[in-house]
């Protein structure tokens, strides 16, 4: 390789600036395919925010949680409600009611996780059908755990349920009545009260309808069910499907700029719709 | 002990197989195409050198007899005749049916890292145009577990577009300011779809390949001309970036303020070896 003039040297090594500045600016990491379920940063997220709730809740009877739900796609809304409940000192936790993603790829579940860790107080998640599409059930698994756990805030237990059975075509347990049966022998001592969360609720296309009415007698068989929260609906509900006395609440989408308050006190709960 | 290194001897090859596999794919359609070049080389060559040679050989001093003589005049005019003879139909479909195929004949090979196409992705391709501006590739890829279940094959049709090619002074570089394009990507393996399962109502549930992907990229390149004769199949080395997305991710960017075109934006990286 021969430059004969200055000028081409510049002329070259402003060529290779330009490229490594553009590189630099525009560069992200690179992608092997958008469902490599390549996953970066923090993981094993439920059990990390479990911790958190257990211990700060410890002991107590009353508490104050915030539920999102169905973030799909809608980053902006999801930061604008992140903001607001941060804006709030009362609030102990938050829980969302599934759908993280709207395509299911990888980077859509990081993308999300990273601004949900924007909340200043610890929260959980539920797997939505959504996230089952493609490689999303093993991301989910690696981002945030198991899709099938239980918690206790104070004298509280919250049970959080993957309810999407229309995803995996029978071939897992949805709803996993085993782990439900195996949760009732093993609650712990303190105790008195139970919440439900699934992304999706009984008598849904996606729920597996044929064993709606067991899955019911199941959640009566936990102590003093308060109510049950669900999402994938997408609009705001409150309804009684079994008319046995348990109350669903349906969560609409962050589109709606609405998340919903929930106090929990010695003698029950109330509940506000809280608009952003 | 014996048993945790055969383990993880066995684990090291299950894992690398496919990238093995892959790079021999890559040396063989290149050796292949390499070989394919250098026989029409050596074809004519040697045309060449038969015609020389028989002058020389019946050029010696020695007197020759007129039988000898007219033997070899008839020898000449025999091969003159079978030369130039009528060219009949089925000369000339053999002759179109040589020349179509040899069209086919892959021109270079790539072999590229990352961009949404697998870990590593290799395969021949074609240049066309007045000027060689378009290309088109055909490229297999391996994409690693990572934390799904298994690993996958990706097949992807890429469409390149190269207006300009500026060669650098007196270098034997040539460098390309813009290539861009297209391409499809088919994702082989895991649980995907093209048209939704039957399990979804209407088989319209989600409404969007899980399987396949179209992209876009932007990227430069930097093609290193390699002097005639200096290698045995190749005539130049182009090294290139390429800034990429797709479909999913652009979806999600138009949609959102709070992402940028950095997180939607991969890098990859390859190498193109070009036979003739």
């Amino acid at each position: 390789m021969i430059f004969h003039t200055l000028k081409e040297i510049k002329f070259i090594a402003n060529i290779i600036v330009i490229s490594i500045m553009l590189l630099s600016t525009s560069c992200s990491t690179l992608d092997y395919h958008p469902y490599d379920a390549y996953i970066t940063g923090a993981h094993n997220l439920t059990k990390k925010n479990i911790a958190h709730i257990e211990r700060a809740l410890k002991g107590k009877k009353s508490f104050k949680f915030a539920m999102i739900s169905d973030t799909q796609r809608r980053f902006d809304e999801t930061k604008l409600a992140i903001e607001e409940i941060n804006s709030r000192n009362d609030i102990d936790f938050i829980v969302h009611g599934g759908d993280l993603s709207d395509f299911g790829f990888t980077d859509e579940f990081l993308w999300m996780r990273d601004l949900l860790c924007e909340l200043n107080k610890p929260h959980v998640t539920v797997i939505g059908n959504h996230d089952c599409i493609g490689t999303g059930k093993d991301v989910y698994k690696k981002i945030y755990g198991e899709s099938n756990y239980t918690f206790s805030a104070g004298n509280t237990r919250f049970i959080c349920l993957n309810t999407n059975a229309l995803e995996y075509d029978y071939s897992s347990p949805i709803p996993d009545f085993s782990f439900l049966q195996r949760e009732l022998a093993n609650i712990p001592e303190n105790i008195e009260k139970t919440i439900f969360l699934m992304h999706v609720k009984p008598y849904d296309d996606e729920f597996n309808n044929n064993v709606a009415q067991v899955f019911q007698a199941y959640i009566n068989r936990f102590p003093k069910v308060q109510f049950c929260l669900y999402g994938h609906n997408h609009n705001l509900a409150v309804g009684e499907p079994f008319e046995d006395g348990v109350k669903y609440y349906g969560c609409p989408d962050i589109a709606d700029r609405i998340y919903l308050l929930f106090t929990i006190h010695e003698n029950g709960y109330n509940y506000e719709i809280v608009e952003f | 002990m014996k048993l945790l290194s055969s383990n993880t001897l066995s684990g090291f090859i299950r894992t690398c197989l496919p990238q093995i596999a892959l790079i021999a794919i890559f040396t063989a359609t290149h050796a292949v195409c390499g070989f394919c070049c250098m026989n029409s080389n050596i074809n004519h060559h040697i045309s060449k050198f038969q015609c020389t040679d028989t002058i020389k050989r019946t050029k010696p001093s020695e007197i020759l007899t007129v039988k000898e003589l007219n033997r070899y005049y008839r020898k000449q005019l025999n091969s003159f005749k079978r030369e130039h003879r009528k060219e009949t139909g089925y000369d000339k479909t053999i002759k179109q049916y040589r020349s179509s195929w040899n069209k086919l004949i892959p021109s270079y090979s790539k072999i590229q890292i990352a961009g949404g196409i697998g870990r590593i992705a290799t395969g021949p391709g074609w240049n066309y145009g007045r000027k060689s501006q378009w290309e088109t590739d055909f490229l297999i890829g391996y994409l690693p577990k990572y934390e799904s279940k298994e690993w996958k094959i990706t097949l992807t049709l890429k469409q390149n577009y190269i207006p300009w090619q500026i060669p650098l002074g007196n270098t034997p570089l040539t460098f390309s300011p813009l290539s861009c394009g297209i391409y499809g990507c088919l994702l082989i393996g895991g649980d995907f779809w093209i048209k939704e399962p039957l399990r979804y109502p209407d088989r319209s549930y989600y409404r969007f390949p899980t399987r396949i992907r179209g992209h876009i990229f932007f990227g430069e390149r930097f093609t290193l001309n390699i002097k005639h004769g200096m290698s045995r199949a190749h005539k130049s080395i182009a090294f290139y970036y390429e800034m990429c997305t797709h479909d999913l991710a652009l979806m999600s960017l138009c949609t959102n303020k709070y992402l940028s075109l950095k997180d939607a934006v991969s890098l990859a990286f390859g190498v193109k070896l070009q036979f003739f």
